[in-house]
């Protein structure tokens, strides 16, 4: 078989896998259901501004005269405090959501990552004083450690993805490491090193292309983390300011006119509750997927 | 020490078979389709006969044996059909209460990786207790004298004292027999052993067999064992069954075999082994790999790499024929 | 090894890591905009009066000096300094908030424990079928639940709409009046049902309930899937082929020989979810109104109150070690191997 044959054959064999990988996926209730959710996400974030009847009540606008109204047809979700379609918040809130979920998660990947891979790589007291700056981090409640940053920043949506990156990077760093430890054992590593390839490109062109898969699965369940931590800021008040329509936010104002104005805060609180589960439904079941002791 | 050894070779004869298994049948359901790893297996075995069950990996010997021992794992595996008769009882029609009634008490199973076959957190003297205690219903303290007893059996150096270690604590030797104790503990009938000594040192693989054969003589017990070591087989087993991608290509007594395979693909195992005084400056292998089960050949499974294929080799399987008094082929050449 | 040396090799970390973590906070409190000055001062003072403030609370000296000042007069003094917004020393506000939250937490704890390990059980043992899906699912959406959201929720529907059960605070004044507790320990519920105060110990029991409850949600899911995946790999160990080969019902098998192989990585998990209690008390609490470190801590935070923040993580830390230390202990009772290490060679 001639180098182009192999070539194709070994396409043709990943082709292979993932169709296996992709029937186990599908064969899970729980893994369709979380894919399903997300879509879903991705498409009420897109067609937002269309789907809301009343998109411009995601900002700053008042309608006093119809402030306070309980679900009815008019307003399937009620009106909030200022009068402003909660449907329509809730909606438009989608795209800060999903925004804020991966923003966070790509910066503690950007964080966390490089630095569990040269952990591992070099080993040594490079490896040591990485990981303990890491269980120092990771011993300070991440929320508390989020909070801590965001109200020591001025309160704002950007400061608060930046305090939740900060709280959550050390979890990628130490699987990233796990991962590489693992290979750099292998002998693909050895025969680069042989044949003169710096570290440099080593760790980063041939042993990261090979932890995607975990680098994916531990994104995809930190992303549900991440929105809960952002709420959980906005709802203390450190978080995403008003006006914009951010759940947590929402929740935290309607608390206040509990308990007969009972829809204030329950809508939020479901779309954060759903969105979450969509996320970490999707994580786990592409874990279970992805899981090599699990291929048989 | 008297050594009785009972009548083996009883075919047709005297002493009904321990065990008579008849068209086993086992599949695995995966993503990637149905795997027949058990393809109509049939051979008998009596009381005190040593039984060597050979092939290469993956030809579907320790599954048979988990067939019948029924522990295949269900979900994906499936025992779809055939007949085991333990002592003239179906075990494949049997619930599964009756089922874990037999296993332990009248026939068990030793595998591979001692290093691995004993449960990390309880002592030796707890494991084998717990067997006795549940089997026999005697009470914990006498049950840990017959575990002692037990492995005095086993021919463990200190078995009181081995009855209070952790598994990690005894080498490799010392925890096959202490597999060997807790299957033995109840004196069950029949044991199947799975490549008991591929995982250990070559002196301590003699021990081991050594043990097996010594064990038979001393308690009658039936032994299945399974190998891919023919010189194992040669040495301690009194029949034999070739088996090759699920099915048995040749059966019958291990000197017979040995003196005039008659399946080809015997005739290459045996061909493979090189000796001593042999001249040749070249290993003798068998052309070709082993089959993939999702998707086997058509008629005989071992024709794409039999040296004497036939046309009709492709076209049908061929069924076992007797050619000699205790001598069985499945191979179109001799039907 | 022996029991006690194990134990003191566990506890020598402890000092660097306490050191690690007020250092973190130090710098992240200090080095970021904000100035407690001003926030104590209030919105009316004048430069002088805030400058006044500066110098009393030392926040104009360098900044390893005040944190050289302040470890040293923790560690020698006990002293944690005053909180720049209760105005009381911080030692007397841990002192009064943290039984609140001990007992919150442990009670929490205990409830995920107790929960989460049976439904991971019944999920490995019937792998893909309903049981399993119910579970996971479950223990999923307890983790995405968000616990200010259920804990309102529940508020609502148990406290206002059927009255089941209170929904503020930690005990009923009218009660701690009519029948005084008694603080033995700080924890209520130990301190009722020592001295017999049953009254007492229902309505603490009942004001904890709701909070508990939500606290221990995600916990619960966290357990319950690890105790899954980890029975899950166990079962696929030789040695629980050698028990089923012996015979040994099924249920034996995964609940005596399983189980316990499947706990040891589950306690590793168990342990780690102290941190992420402590992180939840906040929110719980604040939903609450229980009278804990939450609250409290919350309310450090906000106001950018150093000493108490620095306090506040102290103890957490501390916590945090604490379980450390108790699942490294518990290993010592799950796993033979570590008992006897040093006294098998090889």
């Amino acid at each position: 078989m001639g180098w182009t044959g192999r070539l194709l054959a070994s396409q043709a064999a990943r082709i292979r896998e993932y169709r296996l990988a992709m029937r186990r996926f599908l064969d899970s209730p729980l893994a369709v259901a979380g894919a399903g959710i997300v879509a879903l996400l991705f498409l009420v974030a897109v067609l937002a501004p269309a789907l809301a009847p009343y998109p411009g009540d995601a900002g700053a606008t008042t309608h006093l005269e119809r402030r306070l109204q309980s679900p009815g047809r008019a307003f399937p979700m009620g009106t909030d405090d200022l009068g402003r379609d909660i449907l329509s918040r809730v909606l438009m809130g989608t795209r800060l959501t999903i925004q804020i979920g991966f923003v966070v998660t790509l910066l503690s990947m950007v964080i966390g990552v490089p630095l569990g891979a040269v952990a591992g790589f070099l080993g040594g007291k490079v490896d040591e004083l990485l990981m303990r700056t890491a269980d120092v981090f990771q011993s300070i409640p991440p929320l508390i450690l989020a909070l801590a940053v965001a109200a020591a920043l001025r309160p704002s949506m950007t400061n608060a993805m930046i305090a939740i990156a900060v709280a959550w990077w050390p979890w990628y760093s130490r699987v990233v490491r796990g991962q590489v430890l693992a290979l750099r054992e292998r002998t693909f590593v050895e025969a680069a090193r042989c044949i003169g390839v710096s570290r440099r490109r080593i760790i980063f062109s041939h042993i990261l292309p090979n932890c995607v898969s975990t680098i994916l699965v531990q994104g995809s369940l930190q992303v549900g983390n991440a929105i809960l931590t952002a709420a959980a800021l906005s709802f203390v008040g450190v978080g995403v300011q008003p006006p914009l329509p951010e759940w947590g936010l929402m929740l935290s104002v309607g608390r206040g006119f509990l308990p007969e104005i009972w829809w204030y805060v329950t809508f939020p609180g479901l779309a954060i509750f759903v969105t979450v589960l969509g996320f970490n439904l999707l994580g786990d079941g592409l874990r279970d997927v992805l899981d090599p002791r699990l291929r048989r | 020490m008297t050594a009785i050894i009972p009548s083996t070779l009883a075919m047709g004869g005297l002493a009904p078979p321990l065990l008579q298994v008849h068209d086993l049948r086992t599949h695995f359901e995966t993503y990637a389709g149905t795997v027949v790893a058990v393809d109509g297996v049939s051979f008998a075995l009596d009381r005190g006969e040593i039984l060597g069950l050979v092939g290469e990996t993956g030809c579907g010997k320790s599954v048979t044996a988990l067939s019948l021992m029924r522990l295949v794992p269900d979900p994906p595996g499936r025992i779809v059909g055939g007949r085991v008769l333990f002592d003239g009882q179906d075990l494949l029609a049997l619930p599964e209460r009756a089922m874990e009634g037999i296993r332990g008490r009248r026939m068990a199973m030793v595998y591979q990786e001692p290093m691995a076959a004993l449960n990390p957190v309880f002592t030796v003297g707890d494991l084998i207790a717990e067997v006795i205690v549940h089997h026999r219903g005697v009470r914990r303290h006498g049950a840990l004298d017959e575990a002692a007893e037990a492995l005095r059996l086993v021919g463990m150096p200190d078995p009181v004292g081995t009855l209070g270690r952790y598994p990690h604590e005894l080498s490799g030797g010392m925890r096959q027999r202490a597999v060997l104790a807790l299957a033995l503990a109840c004196r069950p009938d029949l044991l199947i052993a799975d490549e008991p000594t591929t995982a250990l040192d070559v002196t301590i693989q003699a021990q081991i067999l050594r043990l097996i054969r010594d064990l038979r003589d001393r308690l009658g017990l039936g032994v299945i064992l399974i190998t891919h070591d023919l010189g194992v087989v040669a040495q301690l087993c009194d029949r034999m069954a070739v088996m090759y991608a699920g099915a048995i290509a040749e059966y019958g007594a291990v000197r017979e075999i040995f003196r005039r395979p008659q399946h080809p693909y015997t005739q290459g195992l045996l061909a493979a082994i090189p000796r001593v005084h042999d001249l040749r400056d070249r290993l003798q292998a068998i052309e070709g790999t082993v089959p993939n089960l999702l998707d086997p050949p058509s008629g005989c499974r071992f024709h794409p790499r039999c040296p004497q294929a036939r046309e009709a080799c492709r076209r049908e399987r061929p069924r076992a024929i007797a050619t000699a008094p205790d001598h069985q082929v499945a191979c179109v050449l001799y039907q | 090894m022996r029991f006690w040396s194990y134990l003191l090799q566990r506890l020598g970390f402890v000092v660097p890591i306490l050191l690690g973590v007020t250092i973190v906070v130090f710098v992240i409190s200090h080095v970021i905009p904000g100035d407690p000055a001003h926030v104590i001062a209030g919105m009316y003072a004048n430069e002088a009066q805030v400058q006044r403030l500066r110098e009393e609370f030392g926040l104009d000296r360098p900044l390893w000096e005040q944190y050289w000042i302040s470890i040293r007069k923790m560690a020698f003094q006990g002293d944690f300094g005053t909180s720049l917004y209760t105005k009381r020393p911080v030692l007397t506000d841990l002192r009064t908030y943290f039984p609140a939250t001990l007992e919150l937490t442990t009670f929490a704890m205990l409830l995920a424990v107790a929960v989460g390990i049976p439904l991971g059980v019944v999920s490995a043992s019937h792998t893909n079928r309903a049981a399993d899906h119910a579970t996971r699912f479950a223990s999923l959406a307890g983790l995405s639940m968000p616990a200010f959201w259920l804990g309102l929720l529940l508020q609502i529907v148990l406290g206002h709409l059927w009255g089941w059960l209170p929904t503020r605070g930690r005990v009923d004044s009218i009660v701690t009046i009519d029948y005084p507790i008694t603080e033995l320990t700080g924890v209520y519920l130990v301190d009722t049902l020592v001295t017999g105060n049953w009254t007492a110990f229902k309505d603490v029991a009942a004001h904890i309930l709701l909070p508990g409850l939500v606290l221990a949600l995600g916990p619960l899911g966290l357990i319950a899937r690890m105790t899954r995946s980890s029975l899950l790999d166990v079962l696929r160990e030789e040695y629980i082929k050698t028990a089923r080969g012996a015979g040994l019902p099924e249920r034996r098998v995964i609940y005596r020989h399983a189980l316990r192989n499947a706990l040891i990585p589950t306690v590793t998990v168990i342990g780690s979810m102290y941190g992420f209690l402590l992180g939840g008390s906040f929110v719980v609490e604040s939903v609450f109104d229980y009278p804990g470190l939450g609250l409290w801590g919350v309310n450090a935070i906000l106001n950018l109150d150093f000493p108490a923040i620095i306090g506040l993580t102290l103890v957490y830390s501390l916590m945090r070690i604490a379980s450390n230390i108790a699942v490294d202990l518990s290993y010592y009772f799950l796993d033979p191997q570590i008992k006897l290490a040093g006294r098998y060679e090889g």
